[in-house]
């Protein structure tokens, strides 16, 4: 035996082992801080490793994780990260915890030095410009009135000058009949015959002549008639002529009421929720699907072959050869905390609170951990009373996010919500779920502000006083979100007291616009047609002298006949 | 300063019967052909502290070989590959990949394994014949070294008395 061990050679080899204990921090370091950069695809640093043998847990300070697209911000970083491990195994590049604290979690956090690695993949999209649309209060398509109203295309003007017709014809047909009656010649005519008759003498000249007279007063007798007929007519035409001049006096109203048909109200917005609202909820989705675009390119990223075999011969660097992957019966995922306490700040994500909570199954890679990934916060802030948030996320099913929310009192102070509104001060209440099934979103919001000073901004006010009036008089807002269609392209049916508030106003207000413009159409066309009545006076002053001509007619031919 | 050299030196060429040469000509062979980033090397490094073999000519041949490794890297590596998909093998590897420990020792490596396996099937045949030559040389041709007048003047100096005495 002497010949063959080397006795201080064995308390060298013990000696190295000792070495290599207290190596082991630092070597453990160094594998953390490769694999997590290798997994990531970004640098990964660390300031310290602590082993504990007794308890065999892991602490780990100052893990900072560099943002792919921005080297010089920390995407996460962590105070300290205490896991009880299997060394063995985190030795292979496993990280795996059955109970992990990790405390004073932070977003967005500056860097002292770039995180930039060779490999990394620098995303394309860059902060999105995309500005929401402006606001625009509806109005009315109201054309200039002359425009609207113009003697060429007036209806009015159009049943006038038939009027007009009308009253030309029936004056000369009454004239050429008056002239017909009240023949000079005829007359004349008579009037010799009357002579005549009178100077018969004789039986014979008698009775010629009492046979003419009786043919002299049949045919006087047929133009009383017809003077009596002609004095009727007369007076139905008068008539006609006096309700034609009704009914035309009403045309104005009826062509501003046609004309006001063509103008409506313009595409504004039938929901004043969503303009309020939904810029605010747009920044949100577009954080949410971020965000969750980064936990699945981690697990596509991160997903080891565990293929059998390779089938063709890969040319390796020298001295590294090649790996080949054989299938583990229970592969491990890279990164797997079973039960995790956690604590940290949102406020680098743009929310400004604490947060406390646990956490389970968190892992780079669920297809190999098996089960879903669930984070139970609750949220502390001195704007806050109490919130909550749940979720879950399992992107090995189709439903692969679910989030819950409950948040109490939270009170904000001079939160823009869109270009033209700010709330001034209130107090929120706010639930909600939203969840994700392949691509499609489905979810709803509840939010109730209380003692809300909402503040509005913007030309389109001052077109409507009474609408600004009105919404900043409302103290308690509720609004109800439903959200629907892709995480590409979020939908949002917006509803809240408010459309109803605004629709009121808005329908008083426009309404009175109408009304005040429909008056000063009316006036227009009435004006118009008082112009052309004016002008046919004369015409219809001359038709209405001859009803005396008329009735006159009759006399004279009674006259005649009283001769007879 | 010489006193130390020399010192060192006695050290390194401390342990020279023929098995213990031999010893250090395999374990330097095993060392020089083993990839870094493989346990195993860990292992036989542990081993080499513990075991009586001649370290002088150990850290010798194991230089050489890790020219040698560079320059049969390819051939160690088709080696490895061809045995690691081996169809008839791969329930014995698959059952290595589910241990920590095996993982350690990159077993699944091209490289780790061709040099595994020239090591496992070098080491005999070197550990014999480096003694057959080893006792031959001493036997035959040592004599004749001595004679040389290189071998004559590196007697002479001071560094081989300082040595000589040490050994004494």
């Amino acid at each position: 035996m002497k010949d063959i061990i080397r006795w201080p050679g064995i308390v060298f080899a013990l000696l190295l082992v000792c070495l290599v204990y207290f190596l082991l921090e630092p070597l453990l370091k160094l594998v953390i801080e490769q694999t997590g950069s290798q997994t990531l695809s970004t640098k990964v640093t660390l300031d310290s490793v602590k082993i504990d043998w007794s308890k065999q847990s892991l602490t780990l300070k100052g893990l900072e994780v560099a943002d792919k697209d921005h080297p010089m911000t920390n995407k996460v970083e962590v105070d300290q990260l205490a896991l009880q491990i299997d060394v063995l195994v985190a030795l292979t590049g496993h990280l795996i915890a059955e109970q992990t604290n990790i405390l004073g979690i932070q977003f967005n956090t500056p860097r002292a030095e770039s995180g930039e690695q060779d490999s990394a993949d620098k995303s394309n999209d860059s902060e999105d410009t995309e500005s929401s649309p402006g606001f625009d209060l509806p109005g009315l398509g109201l054309p200039d009135i002359d425009t609207l109203v113009s003697k060429e295309n007036s209806l009015t003007y159009k049943r006038y000058k038939k009027f007009r017709q009308y009253l030309d014809d029936t004056k000369a047909d009454y004239k050429a009949r008056l002239a017909a009656l009240k023949d000079k010649q005829k007359i004349a005519d008579y009037k010799a015959r009357f002579k005549e008759i009178k100077k018969a003498k004789g039986f014979m000249e008698i009775l010629s002549a009492a046979s003419k007279a009786k043919e002299l007063k049949k045919d006087i007798d047929k133009d009383i008639s017809e003077a009596s007929q002609l004095n009727r007519d007369f007076k139905q035409a008068q008539k006609e002529i006096k309700r034609r001049i009704a009914e035309l006096k009403k045309s104005p109203q009826q062509e501003a009421d046609q004309l006001l048909k063509k103008v409506g109200i313009e595409n504004g917005t039938q929901k004043i929720s969503q303009f309020i609202f939904g810029p605010e909820m747009k920044a949100q989705m577009k954080k949410f699907k971020n965000w969750l675009s980064s936990i699945n390119d981690s697990d596509t990223n991160t997903n080891e072959n565990t293929d059998n075999v390779n089938t063709k011969t890969p040319t390796p660097e020298r001295g590294k050869g090649v790996f080949v992957q054989f299938a583990q019966a229970n592969p491990l995922p890279l990164v797997w905390f079973k039960n995790t306490e956690l604590s940290g700040d949102l406020s680098g994500i743009g929310h400004d609170f604490l947060f406390k909570g646990s956490a389970s199954h968190l892992t780079d890679q669920q297809t190999l951990s098996g089960q879903p990934t669930s984070l139970d916060l609750n949220l502390k802030s001195d704007l806050v009373k109490n919130g909550k948030v749940n979720i879950v996320v399992d992107i090995r099913t189709d439903q692969k996010l679910s989030l819950s929310f409950d948040v109490k009192q939270y009170r904000l102070d001079q939160t823009p919500l869109s270009g033209n509104f700010t709330i001034d001060s209130a107090l929120l209440d706010t639930q909600g779920n939203i969840s994700t099934i392949n691509d499609q979103l489905a979810g709803n919001i509840n939010a109730d502000l209380n003692s809300v000073s909402l503040k509005t901004s913007g030309d389109s006010f001052k077109k409507y006083p009474a609408i600004e009036q009105a919404l900043t008089d409302e103290d308690h807002v509720t609004a109800k979100i439903e959200l629907g269609g892709t995480i590409e392209a979020p939908q949002f049916d917006i509803n809240s007291n408010l459309d109803s508030i605004f629709d009121t106003v808005l329908k008083k207000v426009v309404d009175a616009q109408l009304a005040k413009y429909k008056n000063q159409v009316t006036d227009k066309i009435e004006t118009m047609l008082q112009h052309e009545l004016h002008s046919s006076e004369s015409s219809q002053s001359d038709f209405i002298g001859m009803g005396d001509d008329i009735a006159g007619s009759k006399d004279i031919f009674k006259d005649l006949i009283g001769k007879l | 300063m010489l006193t130390i050299l020399a010192k060192l030196l006695q050290f390194l060429n401390s342990n020279q019967n023929p098995n213990q040469l031999a010893l250090a000509v395999c374990f330097g062979l095993a060392i020089g052909l083993m990839p870094s980033f493989s346990a195993l090397l860990i292992i036989l490094l542990m081993m080499i502290y513990v075991i009586k073999a001649n370290l002088s000519l150990f850290i010798f041949i194991w230089g050489l070989f890790e020219v040698v490794a560079y320059i049969a890297d390819p051939v160690l590596h088709q080696l490895g590959y061809a045995i690691l998909t081996a169809e008839s093998l791969q329930t014995i590897w698959i059952s290595l990949a589910q241990s920590s420990f095996w993982i350690l020792t990159a077993f699944n490596n091209s490289l780790v394994m061709g040099s595994t396996l020239a090591i496992i099937t070098l080491w005999l045949p070197v550990y014999f014949l480096v003694r057959v030559f080893i006792v031959n040389y001493r036997l035959q041709i040592q004599g004749t070294f001595k004679q040389l007048k290189i071998t004559q003047i590196l007697k002479g100096s001071k560094f081989f008395h300082t040595y000589q005495r040490l050994g004494n």
